[in-house]
This record gives C-alpha cells, structure tokens and sequence, in this order.
C-alpha cells in the first residue's frame, strides 16, 4: 500500500502488520500525553517531586537519554572529522537516535519546569555564570543541526526525492555535512560537558561538587568523555535491537566491533580519569568543605556499593571486554559489555542527580527518599513510545542503513 | 500575470519571515509571559490608605497590645505594642493571626439548632424562648435543678454581668472554665525571681504573659519539672523528667528535704496555722520514697530541693497544660505549700497581690454569683448550661462538664466555630469573633497589679452575631448592652482617680487624675490602651493553711496517681499549645502544622522507640490508642526523646484537618477530680 | 556627599533564647502573602520561607536535649549558589543592601537554586497560591503573591525596607535609621532571640554579636560568606552542629 514510499530493494513488512506494530506504543503515547497533560494542568503537584527532591525521575531520564543520544554527534565526528567511512553504515541511524533522544528531552524538560511558557526567558536574559545557561543554548542549537542533518535523510525518500529541489537541496547539503558534524561535536562537547558542569558546580552539595579545570569543574570533561564513549555503545545496542525486530542483518559485523573498540577505549580513558577525579574529591575536595566521604555513603541503599558498581563493574569491566578482540567477536560478550556500558553511565547520572539530593547537608536533615509517581513515569514513558514510533516510521521508509541492501543480497 | 503557487508559498515565507523583524511576535511573546504572572487563581492584594489601629488580643488571659496595620479597615498584619507594661511588644504566633479568625469560611454566623446530627439555621428568639422556657419551668416546679454559665475567660465585665444575672436565676452557678483561674489573688513578680519551679507549666511557651516572661529569662533559673520534654523543658536549666502524674510526690519530697536540711523560712512557717501537719505529711515522703515514686534518683530530689531556694526568691508554680487541663487539688496544694517554705508570698520577686480594676455601680459581690470551678457543681444538677468558649484558649475534655448535666437539660455554646463546646450544645449561638466587638480584659493571672485593657472593634460582626450579654437581655427582656457597661466601668475607674493610662499610640503614660473625664478616659482606651494600677492591694492579714481539709487528697495525689493496669500499661499523656489547642484556628497555621515539624499535629502521638517496637509499630504508622473510655486513631512518631512507656498525645490542629482536638481527650476520661491530664492506654496497630 | 557604603543586613540569632514556638515562621508568612498549605502538601512540600528546624544532641532519654534552629535564607555574600546558577538571572545580590532577591515574575521554575541551595531555604510553589474564600482581603498590599511552579524565599521583607526609605524620603532623609527596617521574623519574636542590622556597621549590635565568642555559621567551609549567624553559650549545642549531618531521625 505504501509500497512507493519504501526504498527499493528493501524488505519491509505489510503495512497492515506495520500499523499493528505501531499501534500499543500510540496508546502509550497517548497515556504518556495524557500525564505530562496532567502536569502541566494541575501543576508540579502530580509529581512527587518535593523541595529537596527538587529534581527527579524526570532530570534523571534527561541526562542519560542526552549521554546515551551522544552517539549522534560522536560517530558525526568521527565519519566526518576523522574520516572512518566504514562507519557510515550506522550515521544515519545514530542521528534518528539523536534526535529523538534530544526532541524528548527538551519536551520533558518543558515539562518539567514551572512555567514553560517563560522557557525563552533564558535566551532573553541569560546568565553568563550558569551551566544552565549553557545547556540551554547548546542544547536548542544542536536539535537544530540534529534536524538539519535529519533533512537529507528525509528528503532522500523514494518518494520526495522526485521533487527536483528537494534533491539538490539535500546534495548541496551533504557537501557542507562535515561542517554541521564539526558544528554538532562543538556543540555537543559543551553541552554533555555543562550538563556535568550543572553538578559540579554545586558548592553547596558536597558530594557533587568537583573541583575546577579552568573555570569548568572536573565533572564537565568526565561527562562528556563518557557520553563520548558510550554513543557508540548505544549506537550498537540499537542497531542490534532492530536486527532483531526487522529479522535480518543491517550492518556489517566487523562495524560493530568497529563501534565497540572506540566504546572501550573511550571507556577506559574515562574509567582512568574517573578514578583519579574520585581519589581528589574523597581526599582533597570534600575534607576542604568539611565534610567526610564516609557521610556520603553511610546511608541505606547508597553504601559505597555504589561506587563500586559504578566505576568498576560497570565500568572497568565492560572497558576490558571492549577492548579484547576476541570477545567483541561474539555478540554475546559484545552486546553485553555495550549494555553494561550503558548502565555504567545511566548509574553515574543517577548518582548525581538523585543521591546528590537525598544526601542531607545541615545538621538537622535527614537523608530522604523519593520514589516517582505514575505520571513522572507516564510522561516519560511518552519520550520512549514517541522514540519508537520516529525511529519505526524513519526505518521504514527512510534508509537508516546503508549496507542493509548489500547485506540483504549476499 | 497571474500569481502561481510558487509565487503564493514565497509571499507567505517571505512574510513569515519578515514578520519577525516587527514587535507583532515579541510583544505576543511577551504578552504570553505577563499572563503567567497573572494567572485567574493569584489572587491581588488589595489596595487604599494603609492605617494603623490599637486593639488588645483576647484570644488568651495574657491580654497583649496589638498593633494593627489595616488597609482602609480591613487588618492584614498584626503586631505587639513596643514599651506596654505587661506584653512587651510581643504578640504570640495566634496573636499574631488572630485577624483572620473573623474571616474563616468554617465560623459560625447564625443562630443554630440540633437537629439529630446536624444542626440547623433558626432565629435566635427561638434560643432564647427555649431557654426561658427552661427557666421558667424550673422555677415554677421549684426543683433544685440549676443555670449554670460556664466561662472560658472569667474576670471581664461580662463575666461580672452573667454572675450578677446568676444571682438572680433560679440556683443560678457560675463555672469557670477548667484551667482558668480568675480568681487568682497573686500575681509573680518575675523581673526579681530567682528561681522558678515549675511543674508542667508551659512557662517560656504560652504561660502568663508570654512577653513579661520572657523579658525576665535571663535574671532567673528554670526548674522544669515534666514527664514530656517540652519547649520549656529544653530551654529550662534543669530538667526533672517525672513519671506520669507524680507531681505531688516531687514536691512533697522536695518539702521533706527542705524542712530536714532546714532550708525553709521560718517566718513563713509560723504563718502557717497547720505547719505541722504538713511537715508530718512530708516527713512520709523521704527522697528514697520520692525517687521510687518519681522515677528520679533521690541525689537529684536532693540538689533539686537546694537549687530552689538557693538563689534568691523561689517561686514554684503547678502548671495547666492546655491540652491536659488543669492539675488535680491535690497536686495544686502540695505544690503551693513550697511557696510557703520558700517565704516567697508577699515578697519582692514572689507572689504579690494582684488587684480588680473598680466595677461599675451595682455590680458589688454580694449581688453576683460566686465564682465556682466545674467540679463544685453536684453530679447531674444542671438543668441549663451556657457555655461562652467564644475564645477559649484550650481544649476541654466533655465527660468533666457532661456528667453535670440534669438528665433533660439544654446546652447553649456561644461560640464562634463549631469545633469546642458547639459540638455538644443543643444551640449554637454565634458570638462576635475577635475584633468584632469592644471588649475588656482584666489583669492577665501572673500580673501583680490591678488592668483593665480595652479592646477596640476593628470590625464589623455579622448581622446575626449575638453576644452573651445581648443574649441574656434577650431572654431578661431587656438590659444594658455590654459596652454600655463597659462605660460605666470606666467612668468608675476615672471616678476612682487611681493608677495609669499606657497609650498604645505613642507608649505614653498618663495618670487617671490627669484625665479630664471618662468621656476622654474613654477614648483613650478605645484608641488603644490600657489602665494600670501598681499600688499593691492589701495584703491578706491572718494565717494561711497550706493543707486545710485536703490533706487526704494531698497524699492520694502524692502516693499513686495513675495505677498499673495490666491492659493498659501505657501512660497516655495529652499536651497542648494555648494558642491553638482550643478551637478552629488561622489557616496560616499550616505553616507549623503541616508544612514542617515544628508540632507534629493533633492527629499524631509520639512514642519511644521501644514501645513502638513492643507493640509492633513503625515510625508514621496508623496506631489505635485505646482507654477504658474509648479510643482513638492516631499517627505514630517515634522519638526517642519520649519517655519509654508513655504515649504523648499532642491536642491541636492536624495536618489532614478532620481531627478535632477534643476527640481524644474524650478518650482520656475523667478523674474522680475532675482532671483529664492522664490516663491508661493501650496501643494496637490500625 | 560622600557615597553611602552599601550595607550588609544580616541577623544573628540566639539559640539559647529560641523557644522554638514559631511565631517567626507565622509573621513571616503574613508578611510576605505566603499562602497557606494545599490539603495535600507536607512539610516537604510546603512554603515556609522561616522554618524552624530542631537539632538534638543524638542521646537518648532522658539525656535527649535539642535545640531550635531557625532557617531562613541565609544571604550569601560570596559565591553565591542560586545566584551563580539561575539561567534567566532571576536572583541576583542587591549592591547596596546584600541582599539576595528573588524575581519570580522572571523565574522560569527550573529549581536550579533549589538543588543548589545547602541551606533548604527556596521552596517552590507545587500548587496555585491559594487563600480560603474571603480571605485575600487579609493580604499584603506590599508584596505580590507568586503563582504556580516558580521559586521564593526569604528576601529579608525587602518591602519593609521599601517602606522604610519612602517614609525617610517623604521626611526628607536620604538614609534610613537602624531600627526603622525590621523585617518581620525579627518584630515578631516573642523571645527577642533576632538581632537585626547592618554587619557592615562595626558598631551596630549585630555586627558586634556576630564577632562575639560562641557565633558561628552554618556550613562555614563551604565558603558561602552567609549573613546569618547564630550563637550559642552551650557547648553540647556547637558539638551537635559539628557532629555531622543526617543522624537526626526524626522530627526537624
């Protein structure tokens, strides 16, 4: 039926069956609308978002869909800046993540905030002195390059590339691509990094606060480098996600290696660093505050377990693994150190957002707990049905994978 | 030329465009933010001249000048009067919302009627037919059934205005209310106090004249002496944390130290016609026997005993929670009794006489009912019962006043909220709220002079708002109003040229014999201000009797107050806060209700971790407390500042707003004695 | 004429006089149209620019002993943390008086500050501000109530010291004296354990309390420069503030 929309020599189901793939994840997106809905309705109210749990499920969910998105902009940098071709088979793919990764991150944050409807106010009057600010600006002006370069994706469809100007609009495109790939990294570096920066500038939360490379706090290189390195991991956690749901191969496999090698080596560096920023801050930063590290961790459920997992078994580990080329070999391994990575990191935004908050800091506080309520949930569960819904509707009839054909040949 | 497609899309891109480099999206832009500052639900404040107004708080005995900032007449903040001789310039937290009591959604505005469970709007010379319809009957068949008037705030005119019209009811009786203590003859003098020995009494967090105590902290020592750790507990500088209900033996120990080591004052002892008897009654409390019974090591009954005369004068006061009630005679006297060891009456910085101001003429004692306390009044002897709790300030437990009813009996509530007294009255009539209506307040119970502050309407009543007094002229057919009244009292007090004017206004001071006329005495009060007069009454000649015929109830309350229980092990001790324990308050009182810690709230009971864990409980669990009287659902809160064995049972307003004060002490029962203050309780999880 | 120096208006405040009965928090409220609580909201949730907090010294009964800590916002002089961090410069430090100000017509209700705040002293409006049917005619006419899903704080009842130099200025002055600017905690409190002034002032009481043996801050290495100090003449009372963070487990 809507066979003329579809690339030739591509294998796609019936639209019929399409439709009823589609189908559950409308209906949650309709539950998910209905609760930020809700939200933005009634107030704030229907979170369980308090005064100390100023930040939530919601911030939580942000930063790692903005770290997990990072693949967009990485392997941007890397086909385009660094030249590796061969990774051009997953480019396409990465943008679509990231772009819904980015697109559902600023809708949540809209809201998220009290008045969304003063969200320009940054942009009229920013504060050169904030993070926010910064994440602010870099992170609009990115989703505008994630959607320029979604364009030539979208414009090569079967069906509009036969409108003349379309075409040559998108091939002008592609000549400045690397332009916009240089742009996006730029903008990405400084955004991944602010959104660890908004952390480790906090004074006056102790456990978060890191000291400064610059006027840029340690924690703004960590999380850029860790977004750096777990775009890709997450890059190949999807792609093979959609083998397994599309039913055949879309990309070589030795670009998946490909793709998990950069994961490991990027992790490592990180793992490294990560380490020494961490040895700094128990024994330099936090004594200098007046705090001890012991403090941090001396509340149930975040003993220094956490820690633990964070840096090493989600980290050291899944980083050792990406770098031995016998285990990228098998998928088994591969796939499994890809989603260690990328809990690693899930783990490390977590820490700073939620135990960041729960943590008392005067006297007289209590170490508190916040569980999110079903429409914190639901909003975000609308972020994750919207994702599948562009990436199904992008994979269906756009070419997210350029080897797909080939591979479908063979 | 026609115009094509083409030409059509770059008209509107170009023009969309370009209609960014007009103010049109700005300004929209703009205009969408300046909505979000005006939202239909944020109210706007509201405007005209800003005025200052004087009145007096009678919301509690304290009596504290108020200043009120109003917009055109409407007050919006309320604040102390600087320099005023008793308060200090203070205002308490209710003090300082007592603006918005007029204003509650929930107040009563018209006469009401009891129709099974709810109650009904009726005119209010259907109240007044009904309860003379009473009276009439009850003269008629001359039976020995009586009127009684039950007052939350004994000591004003209109107070003197329902005694006199008891007097001339059939076997009419006047009650105060349970903890209101008009009648006390001494003031403290606490500028010079040494030390204070209070037990139970909330002495630095609602207790006499919060303003006047505080102003004097610093000069004298606190000895708090008290099972729950209160406010006062904590600032005191020295805790004796009691068992429950052992007041009596404490002091008696004390005592028994004291008259052993010698540290008592002679004088004052031979003053006393029955010393002996109470030093026999004393001896048997040696500090071994008052440790067993207090749970205190006896070294420390010892020190305490010291400590209390060994600096300067000593003054021990029986204290009167406004949550627990008033403390049984017993305990009163034995504690009253250190006063005499001490020498402390009728001596710089101890108990001085306190004075009334001058009564209008006819108002004598001889023509008035004599003031009597609840438990005077014989069992099931009231046929009608007036109840003016329009500003009580604590909660009253019913069982004390409900078994004094006459089996067919009529209760009238004068009252501004159906929460108190109205809950069990037959008629509700809705009296003036605070800054409705002149009023009087009398010198507050710690303050050894002679006051009468004015109190100064700053608002109009409800249409149908009905005073006590108009009440009673309703039923009497007629009668002074009660600021007529007010009138003559001051034209008595200008007549008898004694005492002082302190001028809220500007903190001045006039003498009475520097006032023209009571015409101006008038105004000046009116305006803002109260009169004063200092000079001592005089002193009571003759001896005291420090036991009198109580000494059987002295050592009944000294030898075990609350016996062990093998199904209710627990003490259940309930707790208030003059400023919201006795009825429907501010909403703004969330603020230390609900939106933070500062009370946990009357739908709450606090626990040591140890009896939590006994009974199976954790921290904010749903509890049932359970008395022989009855029982109620309560949220817990462990603390282990609670002593183990005891459940604390705070009596106020809650956070979820459907629990009213009074319900549990309804659980608590009453003593032989009238008293409320403890009883044995059980826990089970809800 | 020479120029004014810019004040620095802070408070310090006696622990040994806190009763802990929260007439602060109850002027506080009035003051500033703070509204009162949504039936749902807890203390979690509630706005209370003056909080009273209790610490205790961590023992068991009968040796449990606490002490009344009010909270407010503590007016950081340096590095400010909400100031430093809002996106939309909607806090900022007023020169002349130091006093940190909260712009919520300009808040975009991010909460930011609020995670950046150590003090807890910013509270965000979860629900409409609002009051019992006939009761906004109770309302300041100084100050303006906020609206949903922004942030506020204490701002050391700024309109008064408004209020304070137009009546100096209608009478001519140029400044206002010590004691016509009072912001509302500081009237309120029935125990006088608030001493209000310009610390600038060497010779002001506040200046000269806060210099005195027993005053501290709280949370000093974090570096914050707060204008809020409390005393305390009881040992076991700065021992507790030392002793750490968190171990209060119950009420606070």
């Amino acid at each position: 039926m809507d066979r003329s929309y579809i690339a030739r020599g591509l294998d796609r189901c019936a639209t019929r069956r399409f439709l009823m793939w589609l189908l559950p994840w409308a209906l949650l997106l309709a539950f998910g609308v209905y609760s930020a809905g809700l939200c933005l309705v009634k107030g704030l109210n229907q979170t369980n978002m308090d005064n100390r749990f100023a930040f939530g499920l919601w911030i939580f969910l942000d930063l790692t869909v903005i770290a997990l998105g990072a693949g967009a902009f990485f392997t941007g940098f890397l086909v385009y800046i660094l030249r590796m071709h061969e990774l051009k088979a997953v480019i396409n793919s990465a943008v679509v993540i990231g772009l819904v990764c980015y697109s559902g991150a600023v809708t949540v944050l809209m809201v998220d905030v009290g008045q969304p409807l003063r969200a320009w106010f940054t942009f009229w009057h920013p504060n050169v002195h904030s993070m926010l600010t910064e994440v602010t600006f870099c992170i609009t002006c990115y989703l505008t390059v994630l959607a320029i370069e979604y364009l030539p994706l979208l414009l090569k469809n079967r069906r509009l590339r036969q409108v003349p100007s379309f075409l040559v609009f998108e091939f002008e495109l592609h000549r400045v691509m690397y332009v916009l790939a240089g742009v996006g990294t730029f903008l990405s570096f400084f955004h991944q990094g602010s959104l660890g920066g908004l952390y480790g500038v906090l004074r006056g939360r102790p456990f978060a606060f890191r000291e400064a490379l610059g006027v840029w706090p340690s924690t703004f290189f960590l999380f850029v480098l860790s977004a750096a390195a777990v775009g890709p991991s997450f890059v190949l956690l999807t792609t093979w996600l959609v083998e397994k749901i599309a039913g055949h191969q879309l990309v070589e496999r030795p670009v998946m290696q490909k793709l998990g090698r950069l994961s490991g080596v990027l992790l490592i560096v990180y793992v490294l660093l990560k380490a020494i920023d961490t040895l700094v801050w128990m024994n330099r930063t936090t004594p200098a505050e007046g705090f001890s590290p012991q403090q941090f961790y001396g509340f149930e459920p975040f003993g220094v377990w956490i820690l633990f997992a964070e840096i090493v078994v989600f980290g050291l580990l899944p980083a050792v693994i990406l770098l031995d080329a016998r285990r990228r070999r098998s998928q088994a391994w591969l796939l499994t150190a890809a989603g260690f990575a990328c809990a690693g990191v899930a783990l490390n935004r977590f820490v700073m957002t939620i135990q960041t908050l729960a943590l008392p800091t005067l006297p007289f506080d209590r170490f508190l707990s916040y569980w999110p309520s079903w429409q914190e949930v639901g909003t975000f569960l609308a972020v994750v049905a919207y994702g599948v819904l562009v990436y199904s509707l992008s994979y269906r009839y756009l070419i997210l994978f350029p080897q797909e054909r080939d591979l479908k040949a063979r | 030329m026609g115009l094509g497609r083409r030409d059509l899309l770059k008209l509107m891109g170009g023009g969309a465009a370009g209609l960014f480099l007009t103010p049109v999206p700005w300004r929209l832009i703009d205009g969408v933010a300046i909505r979000t500052e005006n939202w239909p639900g944020v109210p706007d404040p509201p405007r005209g001249e800003v005025r200052t107004r004087y009145t007096t708080c009678t919301l509690c005995p304290a009596a504290c000048g108020v200043r009120a900032r109003s917009v055109v007449d409407q007050p919006v903040s309320l604040a102390g009067v600087a320099a005023h001789p008793t308060s200090a310039g203070v205002l308490c937290a209710a003090g300082l919302c007592g603006h918005h009591l007029p204003l509650l959604p929930s107040r009563v505005r018209q006469p009401l009627a009891r129709r099974g469970d709810k109650f009904q709007p009726v005119p209010i010379d259907t109240v007044a037919a009904a309860v003379a319809a009473a009276l009439e009957d009850i003269r008629n068949s001359g039976s020995a059934e009586r009127v009684a008037v039950l007052d939350a705030r004994p000591g004003r005119t209109a107070s003197l205005i329902y005694r006199r019209w008891l007097g001339t009811a059939p076997n009419g009786i006047y009650l105060l209310a349970p903890s209101a203590d008009s009648s006390a003859s001494l003031g403290i003098d606490i500028a010079r106090t040494g030390t204070v020995l209070s037990f139970g009494a909330p002495v630095l967090d609602g207790w006499g004249t919060p303003g006047r105590v505080l102003e004097a902290r610093r000069s004298f020592r606190l000895i708090q002496v008290e099972t729950r750790q209160s406010r006062t507990a904590l600032l005191a500088d020295g805790w004796l944390p009691i068992r429950p209900g052992t007041e009596a033996a404490l002091a008696l120990g004390i005592a028994n130290v004291l008259i052993a080591e010698k540290l008592y004052d002679a004088a004052a002892a031979r003053s006393a016609s029955d010393f002996a008897e109470y030093a026999a009654l004393a001896a048997e409390f040696p500090p071994q026997r008052a440790a067993e019974l207090t749970g205190l090591p006896a070294q420390t009954i010892v020190a305490a005993a010291r400590d209390f005369v060994g600096h300067g004068t000593a003054v021990a006061v029986a204290g009167s929670d406004p949550g627990a009630g008033p403390m049984g005679d017993g305990e009163r006297i034995a504690i009253a009794a250190l006063n005499v060891l001490a020498g402390s009456i009728g001596r710089e910085g101890g108990f001085l006489p306190r004075g009334e101001a001058p009564r209008p003429p006819g108002f004598e004692e001889a023509a008035l009912a004599p003031e009597h306390g609840i438990a005077d009044a014989p069992d099931a002897s009231i046929r009608v019962l007036i109840i003016d709790d329009a500003r009580a300030a604590g909660a009253w437990c019913w069982s004390a006043i409900e078994r004094k009813l006459a089996r067919a009996h009529i209760v009238v509530a004068l009252t501004g909220s159906l929460d108190g007294a109205a809950r069990h009255a037959d008629f509700v009539v809705p009296a003036p709220a605070y800054l409705e209506e002149v009023e009087d307040a009398p010198a507050p119970p710690d303050v050894p002079a002679a006051m009468f502050s004015l109190a100064g309407a700053l608002l109009k009543p409800p249409p149908e708002a009905v005073d006590g007094v108009d009440f009673l002229n309703r039923m009497a057919g007629g009668g002074a109003a009660l600021a007529d009244v007010l009138k003559e009292r001051v034209a008595a007090i200008h007549a008898a040229r004694r005492g002082e004017v302190f001028h809220y206004t500007d903190g001045a001071r006039t003498a009475v014999s520097d006032v023209k006329s009571a015409e101006d005495l008038w105004k000046a009060l009116e305006e803002g201000g109260c009169w004063i007069d200092r000079r001592p009454a005089p002193k009571q000649e003759g001896r005291v009797t420090i036991l009198g015929a109580a000494a059987d109830r002295v050592l009944e309350a000294a030898s075990g107050r609350l016996p062990a229980d093998a199904l209710y092990p627990l003490a259940l001790v309930p707790y208030g806060w003059r400023g919201a324990s006795g009825g429907a308050v501010s909403p703004i009182m969330t603020k230390l209700y609900q939106e933070s810690d500062v009370e946990t709230g009357g739908d709450t009971v606090e626990l040591h971790p140890d009896t939590a864990q006994r009974y199976g409980i954790a921290d904010r669990q749903v509890a049932i407390v359970q008395t022989r009287c009855g029982s109620c659902r309560r949220r817990v809160r462990v603390d282990d500042a609670v002593m183990p064995g005891v459940i604390q049972a705070e009596v106020g307003p809650s956070a979820s707003g459907n629990c009213r004060p009074e319900a549990l002490l309804d659980a608590c029962g009453v003593a032989g004695d009238g008293t409320w203050r403890l009883a044995r309780a059980s826990l089970r999880r809800a | 004429m020479a120029a004014k120096k810019p004040a620095r208006y802070g408070m310090v405040i006696d622990l040994d006089r806190c009763t802990g009965c929260g007439a602060c928090m109850v002027a506080c409220a009035i003051e500033n149209n703070v509204p009162p609580a949504n039936p749902e909201a807890t203390e979690r949730t509630g706005i209370t620019w003056m909080r009273v907090q209790r610490l205790g010294n961590g023992r068991p009964f009968p040796d449990s002993r606490a002490v009344f800590f009010p909270i407010l916002c503590q007016q950081c002089g340096h590095h400010t943390p909400c100031v430093a961090v809002c996106p939309q410069n909607a806090v900022e430090v007023d020169a002349a008086t130091g006093i940190v100000d909260q712009m919520p017509q300009r808040c975009l209700g991010c909460r930011y500050c609020m995670a950046a705040c150590p003090y807890h002293a910013r509270y965000f409006n979860w629900w409409d501000p609002a009051w019992p049917a006939g009761m906004e005619k109770t309302l300041n006419p100084d100050v303006a109530p906020r609206m949903r899903g922004v942030v506020e704080k204490c701002n050391l009842c700024h309109g008064r010291l408004h209020r304070a130099q137009a009546k100096a200025a209608a009478e001519g002055r140029r400044e206002i004296t010590a004691g016509e600017y009072v912001p509302a905690c500081v009237e309120a409190c029935p125990a006088k354990a608030i001493t209000f002034g310009d610390l600038a002032d060497d010779q002001s009481e506040v200046a000269q309390l806060a210099r005195s043996e027993g005053a501290f801050r709280l949370l000093e290495k974090l570096g914050t420069e707060s204008k809020v100090y409390y005393r305390s003449e009881r040992p076991w009372v700065h021992q507790a503030v030392k002793s750490g963070i968190g171990k209060e487990p119950q009420r606070g």
